[in-house]
């Protein structure tokens, strides 16, 4: 294999320490996506990316420093990736979904913290993964408390840009979110070295539109009701990848995979039998390598036909107006599109509950599965709200709260199992 | 490079589900492209084809898929080699036309590891 030990080195990473988490990685890997049966041909592609995952990208990313490019390290879907990429720069998600992280935030951050939060900064602090090393910038946003309090401590060790999010979504709200996105605008023009233009912004709306649209087109595929083409971890898989992937290759990798899809649902190519229970899956973001939940749910009798969360559809549903053609009237027309995004942080948030109703008949499911990280006041109080809502729809609901660590993986196939038994009565 | 050695020999605690594997590109059964056949022993081996660098490893992915050989990009796993980087996950059985096809494309195979299947999908164990 291609020697990476001294580009990680070069970022001054704890080698020690980073090898422990690539003994493991294979052997997860292997347990959770080499174990299926008949998975689209066109997955093999996130098979390499999870193959060299600490090794390709970071080098291209390196790379694309060496020509004068800067790397944006960023930690949630509300962060605008068009401005960073107009202006030449890549944009890289940061969310740690390990346990072999969190050790090391909890160092830094009291336990009792979400483990998202808590391994994100493990990774940084830790030194134990390139892209936290890479990143010239990280980008925080005022989402949740947690991670409000853990970029000063981020901040204090590494440039740490705070984009203040609002609370909640009124005209005023949008407008505020607009001059948020133009201080950043200001920000990555500094730090870049190059100047934002109607022209680049555009394209570069015009390209992650383009990855969104990929990415859709595969979750319409998981609509079909005459046989499941992906399983849900498969697709879970692409989404992940979508976060730190180059835009142009992420739509293009995903338009292959829909097309094969496409010809799945059209020949009733389906990857787990009929009779399979859907499963809808909605909460906290699922960061890449957590692939827990998908696969305790899929390796107890059921399949998950949808994800409405960040590491799902919030990801690239609705797109960015690319009528606008002046720098001021394309700030107005993301924020439009970003301030959509029906996250807990906001207050009143019922758009939440409509879009999982919604998803739940249009994904054709038989069940809901609610699902948040621990110490997630924000999910966590949203849960009874979300159950009545479903419960009034006729549409049955199972919540669980949980974190990276395995030894709640029994605890959860019962009660994964127990409901899915439950679906079928 | 870290010598590629046989593995861990014999199999502990397989799942029936681990050892139905899967159907891969070349539809073929067999190994961890698909079940065991009919009388095989209880103990299921995988090979795993190491690689210099991934540029051979997707090269020979290419020629395989083309050839109609059976393979699955994998990370490495530590029974085989100490480094990580992509492996492609194949059957013992092809392992001399899987050698001849990496010849005719030009692809240099550092070495091919015998693993006693690694794949455990009741392990519940995640990183």
């Amino acid at each position: 294999m291609t020697d990476y030990r001294q580009m990680w080195t070069d970022l001054d990473m704890d080698l020690d320490t980073h090898d422990q988490l690539c003994a493991v990685l294979p052997d997860a890997f292997g347990d959770t996506y080499l174990s299926q049966d008949n998975r689209p041909e066109n997955m093999a592609f996130y098979d390499f990316v999870v193959s060299e995952i600490h090794g390709v990208r970071p080098a291209e990313l390196i790379e694309l420093q060496k020509q004068g490019g800067k790397v944006f390290g960023t930690f949630c879907v509300f962060v605008p990736d068009e401005v960073v990429i107009a202006c030449g720069g890549a944009v890289t998600g940061l969310c740690g979904g390990s346990q072999f992280w969190v050790p090391a935030g909890e160092k830094v951050l009291p336990s009792d913290t979400c483990p998202l939060v808590k391994a994100s900064l493990g990774a940084h602090f830790g030194k134990t993964c390139p892209y936290f090393s890479v990143a010239d910038v990280y980008v925080g946003e005022t989402t949740c408390d947690a991670k409000k309090k853990a970029y000063e401590i981020l901040g204090a060790d590494k440039r740490t840009y705070v984009m203040d999010m609002p609370q909640m979504k009124r005209q005023k709200d949008v407008d505020k979110w607009t001059d948020e996105i133009a201080d950043f605008a200001a920000e990555v023009e500094g730090a870049t070295g190059r100047a934002l233009t109607p022209e680049n912004l555009g394209a570069a709306i015009s390209l992650v539109n383009e990855k969104r649209r990929a990415l859709a087109r595969v979750f319409e595929a998981r609509k079909a009701t005459n046989c499941i083409p992906i399983s849900g971890k498969d697709a879970l898989l692409m989404v992940q990848i979508a976060f730190f992937d180059d835009p142009a290759r992420c739509a293009e990798m995903a338009n292959k995979l829909a097309d094969e899809l496409e010809q799945r649902v059209a020949d009733g190519v389906s990857v787990f039998p009929a009779g399979t229970k859907r499963i809808l899956v909605t909460g906290t973001p699922l960061a890449i390598p957590n692939w827990k939940l998908h696969h305790i749910i899929e390796t107890s009798g059921a399949a998950v036909v949808c994800e409405e969360m960040c590491t799902g559809t919030r990801y690239f549903e609705n797109l960015v107006d690319e009528g606008a053609d002046t720098l001021e009237s394309q700030f107005q027309a993301l924020s439009e599109r970003y301030m959509k995004n029906n996250c807990a942080c906001f207050t009143p948030n019922p758009g939440r509950a409509d879009d999982v109703v919604r998803m739940a008949r249009e994904y054709h499911v038989d069940g809901v599965i609610d699902a948040n990280l621990k110490f997630c006041t924000l999910y966590n109080v949203e849960k009874p709200s979300l159950a009545a809502a479903l419960e009034a729809e006729g549409i049955p609901v199972l919540a669980l709260e949980t974190d990276y660590a395995d030894n709640d993986a029994e605890q959860l196939r019962t009660r994964v199992g127990a409901f899915v038994e439950m679906l079928g009565e | 490079m870290e010598p590629v050695g046989e593995g861990r020999e014999g199999w502990e605690g397989a799942a029936p589900d681990a050892l139905a594997g899967a159907i891969g590109p070349s539809g073929r059964e067999g190994g961890p492209t698909g079940a065991p056949a009919e009388g095989a022993p209880e103990e299921s081996v995988d090979c795993y084809v190491l690689f210099r660098g991934h540029t051979d490893g997707l090269a020979l992915f290419s020629a395989l898929k083309d050839a109609g050989v059976g393979a699955r990009i994998a990370p490495t796993p530590r029974a085989a080699r100490a480094t990580c980087g992509m492996s492609l996950l194949v059957s013992c059985d092809d392992e001399e036309r899987i050698r001849d096809v990496a010849r005719e494309c030009g692809a240099h195979v550092e070495g091919v590891a015998r693993l006693a299947r690694q794949i455990r999908p009741d392990r519940d164990r995640y990183c």
